[in-house]
């Protein structure tokens, strides 16, 4: 099941870039804390790792496996943002801790199993969650994962599209293991990001 | 920089036997020649104006009563006034960003050794809610499984787990902060190479939060 079981090839270990300010440092280069939320076994570790190994780029820094590493992306327009990404536990005891993980977020991925009815309900429960205590500006984006086991699907894309719509995220259904929209999911997420305004 | 493995260890960590008095004192788990190069530059005659600024402060901060929020207050100020002023001053002046951050490390590794012994358990809440988090913790190791955690019987390897909690233990013989983080990162990656080679074993995904963070919970009460 799943992804495969490669690292990515390049990163770096080290303390120095344990950083977690949601601000961006110019207009050019940004930088977002990014927290994924989710059921346990929807897939979470392998859509970051999917995302950092299909960059084939040398900033990417992977601290401590996949529960938090940071990955540069550029984007059309020459800008730049550097997520920091953080990996929660999605077993309903440490629910409690999600807040730690998600205070100064600028963005979140919200994931669900496409073939499991519960993990979609565990979403919906996080997406009221971030509602409630996220802050304001957060980018939000609901992803279905593992697509590629669409003749088991169990939750329909439009219903996920609307609970996306009701709740002004977006949505995008993705497979970790074909890689499938991967890239997508965290370019929109990039694009969405407020830009800094200029001074002037 | 170079890209160095993700799984390294940072070097080893001195005999802390040796740790009390001289340069000893400052026992290092992290670039211990960036280290020596901040004691080389704060010999120098050009750096006498920071070496007083440096032991005025301590002098200063020693002398007043402890209060947790101002005292941290007060460190950052200096940190970042030393740092601004090193950018600006020989024998700095001029270096990389690189070798500035190695700077305000140093200084910042140089102060709370010093302070040491005056910021930390220095109010007696602060003493007092350390022994109750003891005591708690000391009754959940009694009766705690990895189960209770949610840690899948593939995952549980209750000998290699006490290589991750040596490294942890490890905190109590470090005095500056960068140190101790550093054994907490280490501690980190020794659970992690763990779950990633159970997960070779088992042929599941690689290991996320779902499997790290309840052994890190684990081996830390433990």
């Amino acid at each position: 099941m799943g992804c495969s079981s490669s690292l990515p090839a390049n990163s770096t270990g080290g303390l120095g870039n344990i950083n977690n300010e949601n601000s961006a440092t110019d207009s050019k280069n940004l930088k977002v804390k990014l927290v994924l939320l989710g059921d346990s076994g929807v897939g979470k570790s392998c859509i970051v790792l999917r995302f950092v190994r299909g960059q084939f780029d040398p900033t990417s820094k992977v601290t401590i496996g996949a529960s938090f590493l940071s990955q540069t992306l550029a984007l059309e327009d020459s800008t730049t943002v550097k997520f920091e990404i953080w990996d929660t536990a999605g077993q309903e005891r440490y629910a409690a801790l999600a807040p730690l993980y998600y205070r100064g977020a600028g963005a979140a991925i919200v994931v669900y199993d496409i073939t499991s009815a519960e993990s979609f309900n565990k979403a919906q429960y996080w997406v009221k969650e971030l509602q409630r205590h996220g802050s304001q500006d957060m980018i939000m984006a609901l992803v279905g994962n593992k697509a590629d086991l669409h003749e088991k699907r169990t939750v329909s894309s439009q219903e996920a599209q609307e609970h996306a719509d009701m709740n002004n995220m977006f949505f995008v259904e993705t497979s970790a293991k074909t890689a499938d929209n991967i890239n997508q999911l965290f370019e929109e997420i990039a694009k969405r990001l407020p830009r800094p305004t200029p001074l002037s | 920089k170079q890209p160095a493995d993700p799984n390294r260890r940072v070097p080893p960590p001195p005999d802390p036997a040796t740790m009390e008095g001289g340069a000893d004192a400052f026992g290092s788990s992290t670039a211990p020649l960036a280290w020596h190069d901040f004691l080389e530059r704060m010999r120098q005659p050009s750096a006498a104006e920071f070496v007083k600024s440096i032991k005025g402060f301590i002098m200063t901060f020693s002398n007043r009563e402890p209060d947790p929020e101002r005292d941290s207050a007060a460190v950052q100020e200096f940190l970042e006034n030393m740092e601004g002023a090193f950018r600006a001053h020989t024998p700095w002046a001029g270096s990389s960003e690189e070798e500035l951050e190695s700077a305000g490390e140093g200084l910042e590794k140089y102060v709370m050794t010093k302070l040491y012994n005056r910021v930390f358990a220095s109010v007696p809440e602060d003493v007092k809610s350390d022994e109750e988090l003891f005591e708690k913790i000391s009754l959940l190791q009694q009766f705690i499984h990895p189960e209770n955690l949610d840690i899948k019987p593939e995952y549980q390897n209750e000998t290699s787990w006490l290589l991750a909690q040596k490294e942890l233990q490890k905190i109590n013989m470090y005095k500056a902060p960068r140190d101790k983080l550093a054994c907490i990162l280490n501690c980190c990656k020794v659970i992690n190479n763990l779950l990633m080679n159970a997960s070779h074993m088992s042929h599941d995904n690689p290991p996320g939060a779902d499997e790290f963070l309840p052994v890190l919970i684990y081996v830390t009460i433990k």
